[in-house]
């Protein structure tokens, strides 16, 4: 490392910090997969938690809902998003921003990535509630 | 200010809104905030070896809000000035770290500082860190335009210096 100059060590540093990054961005997102496939198969209910700025406006709980319905949350500024629930999953129906990413980000049923209204700062999460009964099993 | 500067910060900045204008008409590849080419940054690359930081931060500020009015919302100004600012500072400073050199690299950490501080902006704004789950896809997509944008600068650059720009 000695012939190295001054320049020439911080890229090399800087270079394996972005390799890092790359290497521990992707197996963070098939973690992310995996956990989101497997929850599939426990039979917690799923929760979907709506909010804006933060605050949660509303949650539902999406193991009951039988009847497909929508949802219609506007504010004071006349921001309007409506969403659309589903037995298996959430999803943004209409939007009053301008880019629609909401909308394309489709209908989502796990905890992988929430769907973000950012222009209208509206959230929504999916999670499994954790069963009351966590025991695998009981041995006396 | 000379005048001569005057005109050639101007022209840089009409260049980066051009840019900006043009990506925007680009469609969404993918349904993800924050992933975007992002090829104003060329601008703020290409200056990096000619002219003084006040300099590249008033062209990038210029550019910033007059895209925002131009092409976005209103509210998104908050994530654009995060963004850009943060990728501007990472860039002098890594520039001066690495006195000129690996202008790629000096590329790809301002991108991903972009990001980051765009999803910061985007945590402060919603109030809710679920936004963070998007943190590794950005984080790829930073280091792949970074790296897109980084080349075009590298091809770029020698006619710049050819045209003697010197301020």
């Amino acid at each position: 490392m000695k012939h190295l100059l001054s320049y020439q060590k911080h890229g090399l540093f800087l270079t394996i910090l972005v390799c890092l990054l790359l290497l521990g961005s992707m197996i963070s997102i098939c973690l992310f997969k995996t956990t989101g496939t497997d929850a599939t198969l426990d039979s917690s209910p799923l929760i979907a938690t709506i909010s804006r700025d933060g605050e949660a406006l509303y949650e539902i709980p999406l193991s009951e809902v039988w009847e497909p319905y929508d949802l219609t949350i506007s504010s004071q500024e006349g921001e309007q998003n409506v969403v659309h629930v589903e037995h298996d999953g959430i999803s943004m129906k209409s939007a009053t921003c301008k880019d629609k990413l909401c909308v394309k980000t489709g209908k989502i049923h796990s905890s992988l990535l929430p769907i973000i209204c950012l222009p209208n700062r509206v959230v929504i999460e999916v999670k499994r509630e954790p069963q009351k009964t966590s025991y695998d099993s009981i041995t006396y | 200010m000379k005048t001569k500067l005057v005109i050639q910060l101007a022209f840089f900045t009409a260049l980066a809104l051009c840019l900006s204008g043009l990506e925007s008409m680009l469609p969404a590849l993918v349904p993800i905030y924050g992933v975007k080419l992002g090829l104003a940054n060329i601008v703020t690359l290409m200056m990096l070896t000619h002219y003084k930081p006040y300099q590249i931060a008033l062209v990038c500020l210029c550019r910033i809000l007059l895209s925002t009015l131009l092409f976005g919302q209103i509210i998104s100004l908050t994530y654009s000035l995060a963004g850009g600012l943060l990728c501007l500072l990472v860039c002098l400073v890594l520039h001066r770290l690495l006195s000129g050199h690996y202008i790629v690299l000096t590329s790809i950490l301002g991108a991903l500082a972009h990001n980051l501080g765009q999803i910061l902006a985007a945590v402060m704004l919603t109030l809710s860190p679920a936004v963070l789950g998007y943190l590794p896809i950005l984080c790829i997509s930073g280091i792949l335009t970074g790296l897109f944008t980084g080349l075009c600068t590298r091809f770029i650059r020698p006619y710049l210096n050819r045209l003697g720009t010197q301020a």
